[in-house]
C-alpha cells in the first residue's frame, strides 16, 4: 500500500545492514554464525515492533518474504497459483527467496 | 513490465493489466515469471547538494545522537543519510561515514546539519554536483578484491 502524502512511517524505522568482507573463504562459517547471532540479538532488542526484512539486503537464511506478514504472503501465493499454477519458479528454478511454505 | 510466464506466454503486468501479478513482482522476487522488460517514469533531477563526511571513532556518540535528532525532526522528503560504522580489521581502525544527499541545490541544508556540525572530520566532500558524479564517488566506497 503506498504511503499517503501526510504519513511519515519512516520516522520510526531504521534499516540496519551488516556488511562484512573477508579475504579468506575458510573464514565464512565463523563470519556467518557471528552475523546470525548479531542479527538475532538486534531482532530481540526491537521485539515484534518491526518484523519487516528488506529483501535486497537479506541474508540467504533470513526468509524476507515471510516478514511481509500473513495477508501479503497469502496474496503472493494467490498470484503464484494464478500465473504459475505448477509452481515452476518456486520448485524448479533455484536461487532467490521462495514464497514461505506452510 | 513484460513478463514471460512458466507456460511460455508473454504478458504485460502494470496498474491496469494483470495488476495482481504487477503487485506480486514488486517484492515477491523470482516466484512468478521472468521480467524481460520494464518501463519507468523518469523526471529531471537538477544538480543537488551531497557527498560524504568521514569521522574518527571519537565522533561515535555524537553520530548516534545526530541520527536520533534527524529521526525525531520533521520528516524532510529531500534529505537522505546513510550512516556507516566501519571496522578495518587489517589496520584495527574504527571510523564512521555519512553519505548524505539533499535533492535540492542547497548548501548545508538544515535537516542534515546535525551531521555536518560534528567535529572532527577526517574527510568532507559535501558539494553541489550531479547524479553521475555522486555515483562515481559512491563507487569509491565499495570494497575491492584487494587484500
Amino acid at each position: 500500500m503506498p504511503f499517503s502524502p501526510g504519513s511519515t512511517p519512516q520516522n520510526d524505522i531504521v534499516l540496519a545492514l551488516f556488511s562484512m568482507y573477508w579475504p579468506d573463504a575458510t573464514g565464512t562459517t565463523v563470519v556467518d554464525s557471528w552475523l546470525k547471532n548479531l542479527t538475532e540479538s538486534v531482532q530481540q532488542s526491537v521485539g515484534e515492533a518491526v518484523k519487516f526484512k528488506y529483501l535486497n539486503y537479506a541474508a540467504a537464511w533470513q526468509n524476507p518474504i515471510a516478514s511481509y506478514g500473513e495477508t501479503i504472503v497469502a496474496q503472493l501465493k494467490q498470484a503464484a497459483e494464478m500465473y504459475d499454477s505448477e509452481a515452476f519458479f518456486q520448485e524448479v528454478v533455484s536461487g532467490g527467496f521462495k514464497l514461505p511454505r506452510e | 513490465m513484460q513478463v514471460v510466464l512458466a507456460n511460455g506466454s508473454i504478458v504485460n503486468a502494470n496498474a491496469t493489466s494483470n495488476s495482481d501479478l504487477f503487485r506480486a513482482l514488486k517484492g515477491g522476487q523470482s516466484n512468478f515469471g521472468i521480467v524481460t522488460s520494464f518501463d519507468v517514469i523518469t523526471y529531471p533531477q537538477n544538480v543537488f547538494w551531497g557527498g560524504a563526511i568521514q569521522y574518527p571513532d571519537s565522533a561515535d556518540a555524537a553520530q548516534l545522537s545526530a541520527f536520533t535528532t534527524f529521526k525525531e525532526n520533521t520528516y524532510d522528503p529531500f534529505a537522505e543519510i546513510e550512516q556507516t560504522f566501519v571496522y578495518f580489521g587489517e589496520q584495527k581502525l574504527f571510523s564512521s561515514t555519512n553519505n548524505m544527499f539533499y535533492t535540492k541545490p542547497i548548501v548545508n541544508a538544515t535537516t542534515l546539519q546535525s551531521f555536518t556540525n560534528i567535529q572532527p572530520q577526517l574527510t568532507n566532500s559535501m558539494r553541489i554536483s550531479n547524479t553521475s558524479d555522486f555515483a562515481e564517488e559512491i563507487e569509491l566506497f565499495q570494497p575491492t578484491n584487494q587484500l
